[in-house]
């Protein structure tokens, strides 16, 4: 059994093809979710280059060298709250999926180390919490005239990230380092739909699925001071899945002619493949007030993933109006990895590229800062958000996260 | 909302920042401090930190007697503590009580430990010729603790026991126990800096400037500390290389160092000044 198939499919065996393929929202069709850190996430994740912080442990282990003198710890809260909106999709009416959660998206702590630095830190790069009812009434469809429809569905889908980072200076402007995290994601889905006719008869389907899959994601970074004020770095990691299981189980009842009542257990081991990322960024130290930084992200195409390869951009700046307060500001894609969806298809992933800005403020104290965050991004696309159709709808996606963070050095 | 929408916003919030960070606030930091940012520097010095230092600077003065024994000749010892507190009534950190050494060993250096504690070799003694030049000596010394070099390499700081610094170190995981867990490892990169690495070149060349300064204004020959370098400089043979490796190591060049002075000479009109060297005295006190 593939794990492609118990990812898509909900009822594929119901006779009505009104039942929606409820799939995780958007963490899988995009690659850059949650931002993660204290000073990154307010600079749209342009931080390869930069690093200087425990935070450089996710984006490029190799400027952590950097980070200043001695211990940091900084620890990032996270509050978001995505919208995925299908248009016209039962009767006229849109379904809405909406996801929020709050979430520690990030703990890092970088101390010297022999002759570099040494750091651990923990990220949650993507979450999803839904938990909603939506009833769409009185609509026709090619299956009859429907009274109501019924969806309930409650999700948690985590992606948790732990583990070590060594960085060491080769010269003056050259540093190595690398990460070694541990990858794990646990996925719980329960999903129940509930379909009444006019004419009394009625179809259900309840879903019950369960994942978990652990993996290692190591990173390897470069940080390189070509000019003053000048820094260029690179960061390559893949993630690979060494262990993974996932059940589904499926419950189909139709009290129409022929009436079904059947419950269908499906399992699967098959390890999720992720692709090649290789992270390249600039900085430019204008002065200790100013500082602009971007980064292109590369996605190889994972072909058995059915993944298209992604190249995304952000863009950077930070500005300190005082020894007290640093402002941050930023633009970026997020891409999404799924092929177009094509007409005549069924069952495709969403294809939803998004846009993001962000903005942050840091008040510093002696020896540690306070972050107050907000990341908002939005795109539209195609999807095709009922099972066995090959219905296109317009779809758009909307997402934000306020975050509130603290650093302290000591 | 559409794309360019979002790109237009992006770039007016981008050049908001860009337009706020004006050309004034731009420096000519070298390579290694690009990354500073502003919150980084060293704020208002408070009690706390003075105390922070003290107590550090006396752990690193424990590890440099670790290192060197005290040189046994109260009347030497004496003589440099007369010299070096007279001196330190020139500096602008009257809260500091300065406390001078000598370290028996033929190496030719100096040492500074932030909090007020100086040492000096009695290799150095053995070369100095005049008062004047111990004076040179010591004032450089003073001049790294007056100026906090090693306390800002480090950022050596006291506890910061705001509400808003509380609440951020909740969040950001700090604890008293980690401030402890660290206070031993930065001693020893202060000790690192002592004997290997060196401080900033700026610090000593700002410490040798200060240093002429300081002992011109207490009425010493401001040349002779540049003499002094000089003499060193020209010492010669397999036992002064040996003893001058620590010095050189962590120091910018005599070159260097003495164009430097030149330069703060002639800024400052000190060549025309009659200043004492006060030889004799030296002699009658360091008999080594």
């Amino acid at each position: 059994m593939s794990r492609q198939f118990l990812n898509v499919s909900v009822s594929l065996s119901l006779v009505l093809s009104l039942f929606f393929s409820v799939n995780a929202v958007a963490d899988e069709n995009h690659y850059k979710n949650l931002l993660i850190g204290e000073r990154p996430a307010g600079m749209a994740g342009a931080y390869t280059a930069v690093s200087d912080s425990p935070e450089g442990a996710f984006y490029n282990p190799a400027g952590l060298v950097y980070s200043v003198g001695k211990s940091l710890s900084v620890s990032v809260n996270a509050y978001n709250n995505s919208r995925t909106t299908y248009d016209g999709v039962v009767g006229g009416s849109d379904w809405t999926r909406n996801s929020s959660t709050l979430v520690p998206n990030y703990f890092g702590i970088v101390q010297p180390w022999g002759k570099g630095k040494i750091a651990f830190s923990y990220a949650v790069p993507d979450v999803v919490e839904e938990d909603q009812n939506q009833e769409f009434t009185n609509f026709s469809t090619s299956s009859g005239s429907i009274k109501s429809f019924n969806i309930n569905l409650s999700e948690v889908d985590k992606t948790y990230k732990f583990g070590p980072s060594y960085a060491q200076k080769i010269n003056d402007s050259l540093s190595i380092g690398g990460t070694l995290y541990i990858h794990y994601r646990q996925v719980k889905r329960i999903v129940n739909q509930y379909v009444y006719y006019q004419t009394s008869n009625y179809e259900w389907n309840n879903l019950n699925y369960k994942s978990t899959e652990y993996g290692i994601e190591p990173k390897l970074g470069v940080m390189w001071s070509p000019a003053d004020k000048i820094s260029l770095g690179l960061t390559l990691s893949k993630n690979t899945i060494f262990s993974s299981h996932s059940r589904e189980q499926s419950t189909e009842n139709k009290s129409a002619t022929p009436t079904k009542n059947e419950t269908v257990v499906r399992t699967s081991d098959d390890d999720r493949k992720f692709p090649l990322t290789a992270s390249l960024g600039a900085a430019w130290f204008a002065s200790e007030s100013f500082l602009l930084t971007c980064d292109f992200d590369y996605f190889a195409e994972v072909s058995s993933e059915n993944r298209a390869s992604v190249v995304n951009f952000a863009l950077g700046s930070e500005y300190y109006s005082s020894e007290e307060y640093a402002w941050r500001a930023g633009f970026y894609t997020n891409m999404a990895n799924t092929p177009e969806v094509d007409s005549g298809g069924m069952n495709q992933q969403d294809n939803i590229d998004l846009y993001g800005i962000t903005a942050s403020v840091t008040r510093f104290t002696r020896s540690s800062a306070m972050t107050f965050g907000v990341n908002y991004a939005s795109g539209s696309g195609d999807a095709q958000p009922i099972s066995n159709s090959t219905s296109i709808f317009d779809a758009s996606t909307e997402s934000f996260t306020m975050y509130v963070s603290g650093s302290f050095s000591y | 909302m559409n794309s360019l929408k979002f790109i237009s916003l992006a770039l007016a919030l981008m050049m908001f920042v860009s337009c706020a960070a004006s050309p004034a606030n731009v420096t000519d930091d070298p390579v290694k401090e690009v990354r500073k940012r502003s919150s980084q520097k060293a704020m208002e010095i408070s009690h706390g930190d003075v105390e922070a230092e003290i107590q550090f600077g006396r752990e690193l003065a424990a590890r440099i007697l670790g290192k060197y024994r005290l040189y046994d000749n109260d009347t030497a010892n004496r003589y440099v503590n007369v010299i070096g507190k007279g001196l330190s009534t020139f500096s602008p950190r009257p809260e500091l009580e300065f406390k001078f050494g000598i370290l028996n060993t033929d190496m030719i250096n100096a040492f500074a430990s932030p909090g007020g504690y100086i040492f000096i070799t009695k290799g150095t003694l053995e070369i100095i010729e005049n008062e004047a030049q111990l004076a040179g000596v010591l004032a450089h010394e003073i001049a790294h603790i007056t100026e906090r070099h090693i306390v800002r390499e480090l950022d050596i700081k006291g506890r910061d026991d705001s509400a808003a610094a509380g609440f951020a170190a909740m969040l950001g995981g700090g604890t008293s126990e980690t401030i402890r867990s660290v206070f031993t490892q930065i001693v020893d990169k202060a000790s690192k800096i002592l004997f290997e690495d060196g401080l900033k070149f700026s610090d000593e060349i700002d410490s040798d400037a200060l240093s002429v300064m300081m002992i011109s204004n207490a009425g010493y020959n401001p040349l002779a500390y540049k003499k002094l370098l000089e003499d060193i400089a020209k010492k010669k043979g397999a036992k002064y290389k040996k003893n001058k490796k620590i010095l050189s190591d962590t120091h910018p060049s005599f070159k260097d160092r003495i164009k430097a002075i030149n330069k703060i000479i002639a800024e400052e009109g000190l060549n025309e000044l009659d200043y004492a060297n006060v030889k004799s005295r030296y002699k009658k006190y360091i008999k080594l």
